[in-house]
This record gives structure tokens, C-alpha cells and sequence, in this order.
């Protein structure tokens, strides 16, 4: 068999060597993966959210484990967009890493200035916009929720930034295709889902929740049937890629991303179990092709056989 | 960064019930280098049920193996505790900033229950140093006390407190002891730790923690474990476990 093509094209000048990434939040700034794997080998790194300031997060306790699940409230924490730039991207780039900064901010500005610090630094492959962040402006209804305030982000970071970029959508938004709308309206180049979905865990012997912030974002195998029927959903709308984040644990579950119609997948809470997670998804993804002798991996992408009626 | 981390599949050699809930196992590991007070995630099911690592301390090294003492309190512990030699497990360690021991100074270590995990390879080192190591132990049941097995007979001074039987707790003992010029170290329950950190204030010494959070990642990663301090959140995965007092900010 000829040799294995496993490119994934989410603009003709992002392209990707594989289809796995790592997703915003689990993968550190990439550098704390280098003891376990050559991270160049990785499709991209999305870092940690970045936002305009350092922000500290959330106070104690922000994760708990539920059934096939972590809750987490970690209120992202990070170290803010131009100490990333200035301390941790010069090794990324040394290390061969493809980086995707994912941004996010609580007022439209926020974000657009974000974006204007990021554009045109050597060593950043794409923007992700994460817009699952409380809008404080409109009395902290996440943007995410809403189309209006959505193409309003989109569309500020798009006029900042002639970088390639990737919209990450809520689970929660009310209507996902006019969602989807806004965004691509607004010159989104890709859509990503998705994010977390709102969850809570209470202490009964306490009677309180467990976490400092009540509720807090369910990620991990629970969430993949749900994140898999909404990228299914998604990719039947979209006019951009769709990159599948949720619950991916091994390679065939990625795999069923891609069928449903992901150009690309994320994995998140893997890393935090198997630090070498999206490696060994990589070689899964890779055997199955040679399996079932498929020599273009974009060949999957949306080739789901639907039952006739 | 301290150490070099490592994730490997390795061998269960063996997996001893001490007392009721209580056990001791050896993996077949072999790190390079410890500290006392470091310690591992361990992945205890190739499953993904449970979902995430669980934390444990670095009991002690020897030819061919590190020692874990658990205690059963969920699924991931009651899981462990069936294991059997010849199992696997995956290790991801050593994790965490671990006891800055220094030959100049005097320790006290305090230990609440499991809190005794870190002080074996705190005694062995100070006995290395030429100290004698000196614990105050407090334990709930009198079936406990058998956890100082190990530090007795590497010739550390244990004093007990047994709550069940006496009706008297660790710091009780720490506060009638005149500890002036001693370097506290202290690992437990939570609530015994601020006690700890309060009288070592009032007596004006200096005492050093081993904190216990949920973790996810272990390694500096999620930003899950984070701990309150006079600089802001700290992560109990890498800046800690243990935490000069003099830095944190309790609860209470
Ligand atoms: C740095 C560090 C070192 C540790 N060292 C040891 C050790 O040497 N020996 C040992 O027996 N245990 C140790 N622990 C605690 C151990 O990690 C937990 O007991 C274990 O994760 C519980 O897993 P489980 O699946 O059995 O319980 P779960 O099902 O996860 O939890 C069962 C119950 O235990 C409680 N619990 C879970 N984790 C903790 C915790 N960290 N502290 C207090 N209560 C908890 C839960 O809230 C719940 O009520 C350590 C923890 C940390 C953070
Ligand atoms: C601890 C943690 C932190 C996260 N932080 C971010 C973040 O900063 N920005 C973001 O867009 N998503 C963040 N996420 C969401 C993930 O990127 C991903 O969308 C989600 O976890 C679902 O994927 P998974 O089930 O594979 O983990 C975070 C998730 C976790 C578990
Ligand atoms: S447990 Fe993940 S950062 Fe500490």
C-alpha cells in the first residue's frame, strides 16, 4: 500500500500533518509534555485560553471526578497573552510544535486585542476563539449563547488578525445553526465542538455543591455521544471544517468524529490520564487506515453511511 | 524541575493487607531519583473507570521496588486492593516538590494517620544526615499505631496519641512539647495541619506542610489542584505538595 496521507487541510494554508490536536486547557502550554514525546509529531497544540491580562481563577476546589467524567471550574487561570509570547512560544517553535492559541475575554475588545498582539507572531499556526465566556457587557450570558454576540467577536478578532481562524462553539448554544451562521457570517475559517457542558455535583453529607463555583464544565467519555450527534449535527450545516472535541479517548473514537464529518479532532482530558494520550490516538487512527486500506485520511471525513428510508 | 517524570506499565509484586482497609504495595519501579515527600499518580485500571489517576505518596525505595501505603476510601482504592502480583499498573511519578531537609537544621515531624506515608524516607534521609528522627504520631484507632512499625525499627523516636483510647489528639501533643529551634514537618488531615500551623506560629517555628487536593493531572497541567496562598493560587502538584506555612492562607 502506498504510504499513509494523514494531512488534514482546515484552510489551504492551515494544514494540519494529522488530525489529532490537543485541546485548549489540557495540554499545559505543550512544554510540560516534552519529557513524554517529540510534541512536533502532534497535529497542533491549542494552548491554554489566553487572555489579555493574567488571570488567577477560581478558588479551591475546581475539579471532581463524576462517572466517566471531570467537572471542572478551573475559571482560566493562565498567564496572560504576552508572557505566553514572550516565555513559552520561542521553545514551541524551537521544538517544531504546531500552536494554536485559543483566546478568550469578557468584553469584545478583550478579545479583538488579543488577537492584535497574536497576529503576525512568528510561530502561531491559528487562532481558537473561545466563545464560552461569560459577555460581562451583557450581564454575563455567555457569548457563546447568543448569534448576535458571537458575530460580534468573530468578527472583531477576524478584523485584527489575518490569521487562520477556528470559532469553538458552546454545547450549549439554544440553536446551533444559527449559531453556526453568525460565526461563518463573521469569516470564522472552522468551527470547533465542543466546549464543556455545564454540570454540577453536590455533597450531600454537606449539603453543598463540591465545586467553588456551583456548577462547573463536564468533560471526559460521559460527554462523547452528546459531542458526537452535535458535530454530526454541525457538519451537516457548516460550510467550514469541524474539528470533533469531546470525550475522545482512543482512536475509534475519533474515528467516529471524523465519519460523522470532523475535518479534525481534539483530544482534552485524555492528557490529563495518559500524558501520551494523542500519540497513541495518532497510531490507532493510522492502523485503522491500514486495515481497512484507506490512503487519504480526509476520505473518512463525513463519510457516514446513513440508513435509507 | 526537579526530577525526571516518567509514565510506565509496571508489575504488582506484591499487595499486603496490613489491618482493615489498610495496604501496603510494591511496585516493581525503578526511578531515578526520589525525595521524600514526592509521590505518583497511579493509573489502577487500563479502563478509563475510574477516569483519572489517584495520587499517592512515595512510601519508600528499595532494590527493586517502591512501597505505596493506601487506605481504601472509593472505587480507585478498593480497585487497588485487588490486585494481585503479576497485575500492571501504570505509574506516573515522581510528582512534586517533596522536603527540603538540610543538615543544619532540627526536625519534628507530626503525622495524622496515612499522613505517617511521607516520614520513612524523611527518617531514613535525616538518619543518613546523623540525626535521630523524632515523630509525634496521632492515630484514631489503636490498630494504627502498627503504620510506626517501620520508623521504629530504623531507630526513630515515636510518640503516640491514640484518640479512641486516650481521648487525645497529635497537636495536643505538639503544643505541651517545648519544640523551640525545631523545624516541624507535618502531613494529614487538613484540619490537623492548621492546627499544627497555628501552634508552630505561637511558638515561633517554622513548620512545612504536606497538603492533600483533588488532583486530575498531577503534573501542572489542568490548574485543578490549586491551593490558597499569600501570592495567590499555588498548584499542590508542582509547587507543592508541601507548603511553608508561613505562605498559605486557610480556611478558617
Ligand atoms: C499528594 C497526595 C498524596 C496522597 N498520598 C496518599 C497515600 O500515600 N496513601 C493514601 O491512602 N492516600 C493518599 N492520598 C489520598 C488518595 O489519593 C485518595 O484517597 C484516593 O485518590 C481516593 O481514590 P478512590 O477512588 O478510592 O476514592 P474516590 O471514590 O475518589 O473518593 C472516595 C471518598 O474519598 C474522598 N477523597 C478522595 N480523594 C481524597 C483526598 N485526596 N483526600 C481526602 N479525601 C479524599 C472523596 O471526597 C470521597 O468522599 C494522597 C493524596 C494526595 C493529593
Ligand atoms: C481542566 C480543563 C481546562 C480547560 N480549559 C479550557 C480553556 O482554557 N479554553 C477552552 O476553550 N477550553 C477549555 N477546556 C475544554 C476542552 O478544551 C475541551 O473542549 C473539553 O474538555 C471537551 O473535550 P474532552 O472531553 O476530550 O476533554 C478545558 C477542559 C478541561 C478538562
Ligand atoms: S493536578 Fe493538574 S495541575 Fe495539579
Amino acid at each position: 500500500m502506498e504510504e499513509l496521507n494523514t494531512k488534514v487541510h482546515i484552510t489551504p494554508e492551515f494544514v494540519l500533518k494529522n488530525p489529532v490536536m490537543v485541546a485548549s486547557g489540557t495540554f499545559g502550554y505543550g512544554l510540560e509534555f516534552t519529557e513524554f514525546m517529540n510534541i512536533s509529531q502532534i497535529g497542533a497544540i491549542v494552548v491554554k485560553g489566553l487572555s489579555l491580562k493574567p488571570r488567577a481563577g477560581n478558588p479551591p476546589p475546581r475539579i471532581i471526578e463524576t462517572p466517566a467524567g471531570l467537572i471542572n471550574a478551573i475559571g482560566l487561570q493562565n498567564i496572560g497573552v504576552e508572557h505566553f509570547v514572550k516565555d513559552k512560544l520561542p521553545e514551541l517553535r524551537r521544538l517544531g510544535a504546531t500552536v494554536v492559541a485559543n483566546i478568550f475575554g469578557e468584553r469584545v475588545d478583550e478579545y479583538r486585542e488579543v488577537a492584535r498582539i497574536l497576529d503576525g507572531v512568528e510561530g502561531i499556526s491559528a487562532i481558537e476563539v473561545n466563545i464560552s465566556c461569560p459577555n460581562v457587557k451583557k450581564g454575563g450570558l455567555k457569548f457563546g449563547q447568543d448569534p448576535a454576540s458571537a458575530r460580534e467577536v468573530v468578527a472583531a478578532v477576524r478584523e485584527a488578525t489575518g490569521l487562520p481562524l477556528i470559532t469553538k462553539l458552546s454545547p450549549d448554544a439554544p440553536d446551533l445553526k444559527a449559531m453556526i451562521e453568525a460565526v461563518e457570517e463573521a469569516g470564522t475559517d472552522a468551527i470547533s465542538l465542543v466546549n464543556t457542558i455545564p454540570a454540577m455535583a453536590i455533597d450531600v453529607e454537606k449539603r453543598r455543591p463540591v465545586l467553588s463555583t456551583v456548577t462547573g464544565g463536564l468533560s471526559g467519555p460521559a460527554i462523547k455521544p452528546i459531542a458526537l450527534r452535535l458535530v454530526w449535527q454541525a457538519a451537516s450545516v457548516a460550510k467550514v471544517p469541524v474539528i470533533g472535541i469531546g470525550g475522545i479517548m482512543n482512536g475509534r473514537d475519533a474515528l467516529e468524529f471524523i465519519i460523522a464529518g470532523a475535518r479534525a479532532v481534539q483530544v482534552g482530558t485524555l492528557n490529563l490520564v495518559e500524558p501520551r494520550g494523542a500519540m497513541k490516538v495518532i497510531k490507532e487512527i493510522e492502523a485503522y487506515m491500514r486495515q481497512h486500506r484507506i490512503e487519504n485520511i480526509e476520505a473518512l471525513t463525513g463519510s457516514l453511511v446513513l440508513p435509507e428510508r | 524541575m526537579s526530577t525526571m517524570r516518567t509514565t510506565e506499565s509496571v508489575e504488582v509484586l506484591s499487595n499486603i493487607a496490613l489491618f482493615p482497609g489498610h495496604y501496603r504495595i510494591t511496585l516493581g519501579w525503578d526511578p531515578l531519583t526520589v525525595k521524600p515527600g514526592q509521590f505518583v499518580m497511579l493509573r489502577i485500571s487500563p479502563t478509563f473507570d475510574p477516569l483519572l489517576r489517584r495520587p499517592f505518596g512515595i512510601y519508600n525505595i528499595k532494590e527493586g521496588g517502591v512501597e505505596i501505603l493506601y487506605r481504601v476510601v472509593g472505587k480507585g482504592t478498593s480497585l487497588m486492593s485487588q490486585l494481585k502480583r503479576g497485575d500492571r499498573v501504570d505509574v506516573l511519578g515522581p510528582l512534586g516538590n517533596g522536603f527540603e531537609l538540610t543538615e543544619d537544621k532540627d526536625y519534628l515531624m507530626v503525622a495524622g494517620g496515612m499522613g505517617i506515608v511521607p516520614f520513612y524516607m524523611v527518617a531514613k534521609e535525616l538518619l543518613r544526615m546523623g540525626k535521630t528522627p523524632r515523630l509525634f504520631f496521632g492515630v484514631r484507632k489503636e490498630e494504627e499505631l502498627i503504620l510506626a512499625d517501620d520508623l521504629k525499627g530504623l531507630g526513630a523516636e515515636v510518640e503516640f496519641t491514640v484518640q479512641e483510647r486516650d481521648g487525645k489528639v497529635v497537636t495536643e501533643l505538639l503544643e505541651s512539647k517545648d519544640i523551640a529551634g525545631k523545624h516541624v514537618l507535618a502531613c494529614g488531615p487538613e484540619g490537623m495541619l492548621e492546627k499544627v500551623a497555628s501552634i508552630c506560629e505561637a511558638k515561633g517555628v517554622e513548620s512545612f506542610v504536606s497538603l492533600e487536593t483533588s488532583m486530575a493531572c498531577g503534573m501542572g497541567v489542568c490548574m485543578g489542584c490549586s491551593v490558597e496562598t499569600k501570592e495567590g493560587y499555588r498548584l499542590a502538584c508542582v509547587d507543592g505538595p508541601v507548603f511553608n506555612v508561613r505562605e498559605l492562607k486557610w480556611k478558617s
